[in-house]
């Protein structure tokens, strides 16, 4: 029966149904018999692009490379309004919210950006890991081209036409999002878009944002500012202004992205997508409570948005409510999500509002989850509190060293070590983990404290 | 005088300062931070306050800049501007140009408020309101006009200036209330814009400075050395140094009442002066030449202090000392008796040298001879002065000739002319060798600029073997196109680039205008018949120029150069005190060079986007590079040189690269300096279809 089927039809049916591989096997032998249907062409393009595209403003590659990068204006802003000099919370009744040697809050909800480790964008280097503007994800997609295409490109993008296709109504966008996305080739993809632009008379404004995300990613900033503000003025798309907000914050200039997201607030009222930025920025700033009012009012648009649902359960866990945090956290498990950070979260809340007999069992299931040594060495790490909260110091140090045999660079869990093996009067070796801890972290203030305590006994 | 006003403070900011490159701002709406571009590219901001403020967060401010924060702009800075712009905040904004953008920027929060890509790149900056405007505009100067902005980065004001923008300022020139702008440009002009411009002040040398200062009147400085203050179109004094000034400000350093201007030279120098006479009241030295002066509460005192700021970040606090420097009783009894004697001796000189000058009038009348040997001339001397214009003989350039004779056998030894602007420096000698002296001596002028010039001319009058010579001063002014030699007969063809108007007028008034503002052998008369023609050769380029007045009060300017055709009509409206004249225009030429000038302006910037990408592309390959060669130094020391290598390439091609973009810049500047002068100077022929076409097309 679908041998009887136009293929064309079956191709775009089947694009439809995001089977992309089978409908790109279509297109190639449509190709075959007619090498100038655009239609199938054009097809082809749009699958092979979707097959392998990634929501770039979701994604895990935040480029926050201060490495060589001058973008940045203020060396030295004044607290508070930069993301770098963020104004530190007072101490509130659970003690401090941990934070990276940067200042960034560890806990809370894993999104875009917060699974870097702490240190300067050339630590991070160190661990072979390219991390220039040209990313990870741009040559991953390159390579990921190369794998599905047996007989050469499908595109020869060095013999490509460019300006007369950037004349081509009908072909050209997909061509862009083809050449940005699949081939990750920014300069061709540029080229198209600068002589497309002008063919419309500079008055198409999605031309202009995706100028915008060419020059973003050759790390052409204020260009790319230029244009999405001159997109701005001819239409208002979210799309847009989360984009403008991005480069803000890429300046460095969180209160110029507050004013932009806020400015799109008032065209697309109570929008999710710009709320989240907004409480995402918000929280970078340290100021939870402007942060959680706007995550509350995500929620009343969209009650199953577990970003927001963790985020308040986080404000009341570290406002001393652990009962309400515990609650929260239930309906993220009830939406569905099964992680092992949400199992941790809710025994810790379990812990704290005194349900002691769910609390091992959370942890439990934490554990069993946790694949990624780090999560895993943070639940050692969390079952060292049960631990102490039952008085067990040696159930501790066991914790603690499992934690510690899972990542050996847990400036905290050195610190408690040393901390028990010193209740334990073995002084010396309570030093030596102090001194540990100290140098992987030296930015912590803990185990300088202790050190000093130490010394002056 | 002794230094008695000495510096308050005295601080190092450690950092090379550019020098002009200096503001001072209130960021938060309390407190006063010097601002200064560093010759790193880099914008310091110094905040002496927050030595008390609390340390928040994990910033920790070292010890060494713990007052200094700087700001990172990627780029060579060319003007700074600091002050309120947004309505209804009282934080200061810093606004920051560079040779392609500028950026306005609030410290206080660490945001942008605009950034704006300037094409014609900013060579000065101001902030101030202008006209009726109710709100603060930002004016930025590039190479060849002036825009002005508003807080949202709105273009509400434009203008064409002939040169690169030096200097501008706002303020109240004319004492109707409202601000007006003025700009001196590179052609050594000053011009004050309102609606159009105003009044055009010439200079002998580029303007590079100006300042406002109180009851109308604003200071500048000459890139020659010169500073002199105006009010209105009077130049009220000006003095010249070998030094060239830096910063001008005014601050009431002596504690008068009223302010004096303060000026920081080049060579460290800082003196006070008095705005009305330019008399120095005050003078002291800094180790290195000075990069700006500014005005702000350094101290948290609630008063102002005068802040001189040198090129070596060296920063002084002066402050109004309320104490004049008076000297003791005695030494100024002393002086003033020294003074007297000195005049009364000079008065004495004086009164002898008549005294001899009679007695040889009278007892020698007709012993000539004798005059020679004293040194003394007839009486009855007179000096005679012609200026014409003089069309040249093959080897001779034509020029304007200034003859003088005297009217006995007395020869002329030599003659010094001063005048502004017209010769390479400001005056002009002419001393005849012995063998030629005669009583009559011609001096030609190449005039280069249509610009009415006051001459000074003081001869030396004697005899041929006198010791002594009589000075004879003389003033004549040259018209203002002195440089156009009248023509008895008609030219074959007309130019045909033209200019047309009507004026209500009798043509005896134009004559008038004629015979004021040109240099003819006789005065023009208006006998009879339908119109009067002159025709007129230019002494500079041998164009022809032909000018009609019809007795209908039409009249028809013919010339090549639009620019003299803008000035023949600025000239003759201001006489006729002409506000507002509706004329019609036609320069082929001209608007065919505009638009092949668009047209490569539009290459260049075409090309200039690929320039650019370009090199930001290298950039990001440069970066992976590096990290991959940082890595390989680790982990692969045999791949490292590859990298390296590699780099170097890069490195080599990006310079390369660069160079072809600057060319590529000049070359617009260079565009759009030209098309801006045709505008500039088409604007001048008075609201014409033309300049609307074409400011429309732009």
């Amino acid at each position: 029966m679908i041998m009887n089927m136009d293929p064309m039809f079956l191709a775009l049916s089947l694009f439809r149904r995001r089977r992309f591989d089978k409908c790109i096997d279509i297109c190639t032998s449509i190709l075959d018999k007619q090498p100038l249907d655009q239609a199938a062409w054009c097809l082809k393009m749009r699958a092979m692009t979707q097959r392998v595209y990634v929501d770039d403003m979701e994604s895990e590659q935040q480029m926050d490379n201060d490495f060589l990068d001058e973008n940045v204006l203020a060396s030295a802003p004044r607290p508070g309004t930069s993301m770098k000099t963020a104004v530190a919370p007072t101490a509130s009744g659970l003690g401090t919210r941990p934070r990276t040697a940067t200042g960034r809050p560890i806990s809370g909800v894993a999104r875009p950006g917060t699974n870097a480790r702490p240190g300067s964008a050339m630590d991070r280097l160190r661990t072979a890991r390219p991390a220039t503007n040209q990313s990870a994800r741009t040559i991953r997609l390159g390579t990921a081209a190369m794998l599905t295409q047996k007989d050469g490109p499908f595109i020869q993008v060095s013999r490509l036409n460019v300006a007369k296709y950037a004349k081509n109504k009908c072909l050209n966008k997909a061509l862009f999002e083809y050449l940005f996305n699949h081939e990750g080739d920014v300069r061709s993809a540029m080229e198209l878009a600068v002589q497309a632009t002008q063919f419309f008379e500079f008055k198409d404004w999605w031309w202009k944002v995706q100028l915008a995300k060419c020059y973003i990613s050759l790390n052409l900033i204020r260009e790319a500012e230029q244009q999405l503000r001159s997109a701005l003025k001819q239409h208002h798309h979210v799309e847009n202004f989360m984009r403008l907000a991005r480069i803000y914050l890429r300046l460095d200039q969180p209160l110029s992205a507050t004013e932009i997201c806020k400015s799109g607030l008032e065209i697309f009222n109570s929008d999710v997508s710009i709320m989240t930025e907004l409480s995402r920025i918000y929280e970078a700033l340290n100021d939870t409570a402007t942060s959680v009012k706007f995550y509350r009012n995500i929620v009343v648009e969209d009650a199953m948005n577990s970003e927001a649902i963790a985020c308040i359960g986080m404000y009341h866990f570290y406002n001393n409510q652990p009962e309400l945090a515990l609650r929260y956290y239930r309906r993220v498990l009830a939406m569905g999500a099964h992680s092992s950070e949400l199992y941790n979260n809710l025994g810790l809340c379990c812990l704290f509002s005194q349900q002691l007999d769910l609390t091992l069992a959370c942890f439990q299931r934490a554990l069993d989850l946790a694949t990624d040594p780090i999560v895993k060495a943070e639940v050692w790490y969390n079952l060292s509190h049960v631990a102490v909260a039952a008085g067990d110091i040696e159930l501790a140090i066991q914790c603690l060293s499992l934690c510690l045999s899972s990542d050996p660079s847990h400036a905290s869990a050195f610190n408690n070590l040393a901390i028990f093996h010193h209740k334990m009067g073995r002084t010396n070796l309570a030093r030596v983990y102090l001194t540990t801890a100290k140098q992987l972290e030296p930015n912590l203030w803990e185990p300088q404290a202790n050190l000093e305590f130490l010394q002056s006994k | 005088m002794d230094k008695l006003i000495r510096p308050v403070f005295t601080l190092d900011l450690n950092y090379k300062i550019e020098p002009g490159l200096v503001t001072i701002a209130k960021y938060d709406g309390t407190h006063p931070c010097v601002t200064a571009a560093t010759t790193a590219g880099k914008v310091l901001i110094h905040s002496p306050h927050r030595r008390n403020a609390v340390t928040t967060g994990r910033m920790i401010w070292s010890e060494s800049n713990k007052e200094i924060a700087t700001l990172n702009v990627n780029d060579s800075i060319t003007a700074l501007c600091s002050g309120q712009f947004l309505p209804d905040n009282d934080k200061d904004i810093l606004v920051i140009g560079t040779s392609t953008n500028v950026l306005v920027y609030h410290v206080h929060d660490n945001k942008d408020v605009f950034y704006m890509d300037c094409s014609d790149g900013v060579k000065s900056l101001a902030l101030g309101s202008f006209r009726d405007m109710k709100t603060t505009i930002l004016m930025v100067g590039g190479n060849s006009s002036v825009h002005g902005y508003n807080h949202k980065g709105e273009e509400v004001f434009w203008t064409a200036v002939g040169d690169v923008v030096t200097s501008m300022i706002l303020m109240d020139y004319n004492k109707d209330g409202l601000n007006e702008l003025i700009v001196s440009s590179e052609d050594y002009n000053i011009r004050v814009f309102k609606d159009k411009i105003l009044t055009e002040l010439s200079e002998t040398e580029v303007v590079t400075n100006l300042t406002a200062l109180p009851e109308n009147r604003f200071a500048y400085s000459v890139s020659n050395g010169t500073v002199g203050v105006y009010e209105q179109e009077v130049r009220l004094w000006r003095v010249k140094s070998k030094n060239f000034t830096i910063s001008l400000k005014c601050y009431d350093l002596l504690g008068q009442g009223n302010m004096q201007l303060i000026t920081g030279w080049s060579n460290g120098k800082i003196d006070c002066r008095s705005i009305k006479t330019g008399e120095v009241f005050f003078k002291d030295n800094m180790n290195h030449g000075l990069a700006g002066v500014v005005e702000g509460d350094y101290r948290s005192n609630g008063k102002t202090d005068l802040i001189c700021i040198s090129v070596d970040g060296e920063v002084k606090g002066y402050t109004t000392t309320k104490i004049m420097p008076t000297i003791p009783g005695v030494t100024m009894e002393q002086d003033t008796i020294r003074m007297l004697l000195a005049q009364k001796q000079s008065l004495m000189m004086e009164l002898k040298h008549y005294e001899n000058n009679t007695k040889y009038n009278e007892t020698v009348t007709n012993q000539t001879e004798s005059f020679e040997s004293q040194g003394v001339i007839p009486a009855n001397t007179r000096l005679q002065i012609a200026i014409n214009t003089n069309e040249g003989k093959p080897n001779v350039k034509p020029h304007v000739e200034i003859f003088i004779a005297t009217n006995n056998t007395t020869i002329i030894r030599a003659v010094m002319i001063f005048a502004e602007g017209i010769f390479k420096g400001e005056t002009h000698v002419v001393h005849p060798p012995a063998s030629q002296l005669k009583s009559e001596v011609s001096v030609p002028l190449y005039l280069l600029k249509d610009t009415p010039v006051d001459i000074h001319i003081k001869a030396l009058i004697g005899f041929p073997n006198s010791i002594q010579f009589h000075v004879f001063e003389v003033t004549r002014q040259l018209p203002r196109f002195a440089m156009y030699s009248l023509q008895r007969n008609n030219f074959p063809v007309k130019p045909k680039e033209f200019v047309e108007f009507r004026v209500n007028e009798r043509l005896q008034r134009i004559c008038m205008w004629i015979n004021q503002n040109f240099l003819f052998s006789s005065d023009v008369e208006f006998e009879s018949g339908p119109n009067l023609i002159l025709n007129l050769r230019n002494l500079r380029n041998n164009q022809e120029i032909v000018l009609i007045f019809e007795i209908s009060g039409k009249v028809t300017l013919h010339a090549e150069n639009l620019g003299l055709a803008a000035d023949l009509v600025q000239s003759l409206g201001s006489f006729l005190n002409l506000d507002n004249l509706e004329s019609k225009a036609n320069f082929p030429s001209e608007e065919e060079n505009i638009q092949n000038f668009m047209k490569k302006l539009q290459e260049i910037q075409d090309a200039r986007l690929r320039l650019g990408t370009d090199v930001a592309d290298r950039l990001g390959q440069i970066r992976t590079l590096v990290i991959r060669a940082e890595d390989a130094r680790l982990n692969d020391l045999k791949e490292m040189p590859k990298y390296y290598n590699e780099l170097m390439v890069l490195n080599k091609e990006i310079i390369n690269g660069n160079n072809i973009r600057l060319h590529n810049y000049n070359e617009g500047v260079e565009s759009m300096k030209k098309i801006n002068a045709i505008i500039q100077q088409a604007s001048r022929l008075r609201g014409n279809i033309f300049v609307v076409e074409l400011e429309s097309r732009l």
